[in-house]
């Protein structure tokens, strides 16, 4: 019993922002063995809970709540790849951003929406109201980008959304 | 009641399957990017899909003689007529993004 709340919290450590279902699949437990076992990890505060959008993602507990977040909304594929353009090419427009990812103008400000809400990204207006977007803690960003790693489910949802959004912008 | 050669008939069985299978993981991908979005367009095309599952849903009770022939075109082609339906709609209340 010892053994498998140990490798529940080696999971949660090695996928921080892991989904209860993942963790499941991956160490190919039955579900009521792993709700039992992270509700004893979350009392002894071994492990975090964080419910993001209607999900909730496992973290080890020196995770801060903006790091949470900002994992959570950087497993997201597009928003992943919106902050490593950001990264790479330093401060841009959204238009240089959608342009160069080759998705819809609608894709970007909805993932941008929610990494200036979480304060991955911050827009700056000029005069002439041009907004430049730069990201904020890059050290601290970086390695959280290298850390999330979406799902296959993820995935295919993340570039679902985009198709769509695409289809509907002609 | 079967009106195909009996020898195409697990074909045809294979076919409904690989058809709901697909067409199910299409919608579950559908209903996931609902949640997330919200709006009206993504519920536009988890109603779409859903008609396509329930063709193949269809299908697979013909097959199995739960669903006589004539039931089965009649719900058949009402959901090619739905399905154009919703995606003209869709079409037609598209609006034009606002310029940022």
């Amino acid at each position: 019993m010892a053994d498998t709340r140990t490798r529940i919290e080696t999971s949660i450590e090695a996928h921080p922002g892991i989904h209860f279902s993942e963790i499941v699949r991956r160490l190919e437990l039955a579900p009521g063995q792993v709700q039992y076992h992270l509700k004893r990890l979350r009392a002894d505060d071994t492990v975090v809970a964080e419910p993001v959008y209607g999900k909730t993602h496992y973290f080890p507990p020196e995770y801060t709540d903006w790091e949470r977040d900002a994992l959570a909304l950087l497993r997201r594929e597009t928003a992943g790849g919106v902050v490593a353009y950001l990264l790479a090419h330093g401060p841009a427009t959204p238009a240089a951003v959608a342009d160069s990812l080759d998705i819809a103008r609608s894709t970007l400000e909805w993932h941008l929406d929610r990494l200036v809400e979480h304060q991955l990204v911050s827009k700056h207006r000029d005069q002439s109201n041009h907004v430049t977007l730069t990201v904020d803690r890059r050290d601290r960003t970086v390695q959280l980008l290298r850390e999330a790693d979406p799902t296959l489910r993820e995935r295919m949802v993340d570039r679902f959304t985009r198709l769509v959004d695409k289809l509907l912008d002609q | 009641m079967t009106q195909f050669p009996g020898e195409y008939a697990p074909l045809l069985v294979l076919v409904l399957v690989l058809a709901a299978l697909g067409t199910l993981a299409l919608l579950g991908l559908a209903f996931a990017a609902y949640r997330q979005r919200g709006t009206r367009p993504y519920l536009l095309v988890v109603a779409v899909l859903v008609l396509l599952v329930a063709r193949t849903v269809v299908g697979i009770g013909t097959v199995f003689a739960v669903v006589p022939m004539l039931v089965h075109h009649l719900v058949e082609h009402s959901i090619d007529l739905l399905t154009a339906a919703v995606l003209l709609y869709a079409v037609y209340t598209t609006p034009l993004g606002t310029a940022d």
